[in-house]
C-alpha cells in the first residue's frame, strides 16, 4: 500500500522535464508581457506629462500676448 | 507625413493588439501540437521568433530614417529613427531574454558563443550605444547627426545576423525553411502567422507611441527656448 503510494507521488523523469520547460515557458511569456507593458506605459505617461507642459506654455504665451 | 502616418497608426494598430494577441496566446497554448524533439519549450518559439522580425524591421526604419535625416536635416526623420531604436531594442531584449531561457531548457546554458547568438549581441550592442548616446548627448548640436551614423552602421550588421545561421556553424535552430524538420504541421504555422500579425501591430503602435513623446518633447523645446529668449 505505502508503496503504490510511493510510485504514484514521483513524477517521471518525462513528467518532471515537461514540469521544467512549462516553467520556462512560463518565465519568457511574464518577461515579454512585463517589458511590453512597462514600455507602453511608460511612454504613455511621459507624452501625456510633455503635452501638459506644452499647453501650460502655449497658454502662458497667448496671455503674455494680450 | 510622419504625422499622417503616425496618426494612422495609433488610431488602427491599438484595438488590433489585444484580439490578435488573445487569438495568438490561445493557439500556442490550446491548439498547436507539442514538437517532437523540443518538447513543450518549444512554444517560447512563437514570440521569440516574431520579436526578432519585429526588432530587425525596426532597426530597418530607424537606418532608412537615419539615411533620410543625414539628407535632410529634418527633425521629423530624426524622431522617427529614435523612436524606431528605442522600440528596437525593447524587442531585441525580449528576444535575447526569451532565446536565453529556451536555452537554459535545450542546452542547459543561457548562453554559448554561436554565432547568431554572437552576433545578434553586437547588433544589440550598437543600438544600445546609440540610445547611450542620445541620453548623454542630449545638449550636443552634432549628436543626432552621430547617432544617425551609428543607426546605420547597425542596420548594415542585419543581414550578417539573419546570414549568420548560414555562414557560420551554428547550434541555433533553424525552424523556418529546415529541410530536416522545423514547423511541420500547419497548425504551428497558422499560429506562428498569427504571433507575427500581433507583432507587426505592436511594433507598429509602440513606434508611434514613442515618435509622439519626442516630438512633443521637440516641441516642448523650442517653447521653453522662445520663452527663455522673451
Amino acid at each position: 500500500m505505502n508503496e503504490t503510494t510511493a510510485e504514484t507521488q514521483v513524477p517521471s523523469a518525462a513528467d518532471a522535464l515537461a514540469q521544467r520547460q512549462l516553467q520556462h515557458v512560463g518565465w519568457a511569456y511574464s518577461l515579454i508581457f512585463v517589458l511590453l507593458f512597462v514600455f507602453a506605459w511608460r511612454a504613455t505617461a511621459a507624452t501625456r506629462r510633455l503635452s501638459e507642459r506644452v499647453d501650460e506654455l502655449e497658454r502662458d504665451g497667448q496671455r503674455a500676448r494680450r | 507625413m510622419i504625422d499622417i502616418l503616425q496618426r494612422w497608426i495609433l488610431r488602427l494598430a491599438p484595438p488590433l493588439v489585444l484580439p490578435l494577441g488573445l487569438a495568438s496566446l490561445a493557439a500556442i497554448f490550446f491548439w498547436v501540437p507539442t514538437e517532437k524533439t523540443l518538447g513543450l519549450s518549444q512554444r517560447i518559439f512563437y514570440w521569440h521568433v516574431p520579436a526578432a522580425t519585429v526588432c530587425y524591421l525596426a532597426f530597418g526604419i530607424a537606418g532608412l530614417s537615419s539615411i533620410a535625416y543625414l539628407r535632410t536635416r529634418r527633425a521629423d526623420w530624426d524622431h522617427a529613427a529614435h523612436a524606431a531604436v528605442s522600440v528596437g531594442m525593447m524587442f531585441a531584449t525580449i528576444t535575447i531574454g526569451t532565446g536565453s531561457i529556451w536555452a537554459h531548457t535545450a542546452w542547459g546554458a543561457w548562453w554559448t558563443g554561436d554565432s547568431r547568438l554572437t552576433t545578434f549581441l553586437i547588433l544589440w550592442l550598437i543600438f544600445a550605444s546609440y540610445l547611450l548616446l542620445r541620453i548623454f548627448a542630449r545638449d550636443n548640436e552634432m549628436a543626432p547627426r552621430y547617432a544617425a551614423v551609428l543607426a546605420i552602421v547597425g542596420t548594415v550588421n542585419i543581414p550578417l545576423v539573419i546570414m549568420a545561421t548560414r555562414l557560420f556553424r551554428t547550434i541555433h535552430p533553424q525552424v523556418i525553411n529546415n529541410p530536416q524538420g522545423g514547423i511541420d504541421d500547419p497548425r504551428m504555422v497558422y499560429a506562428l502567422l498569427v504571433s507575427f500579425a500581433v507583432y507587426l501591430a505592436l511594433v507598429l503602435w509602440l513606434w508611434a507611441l514613442k515618435l509622439a513623446q519626442l516630438r512633443i518633447a521637440g516641441r516642448l523645446e523650442l517653447l521653453e527656448g522662445d520663452r527663455n529668449a522673451a
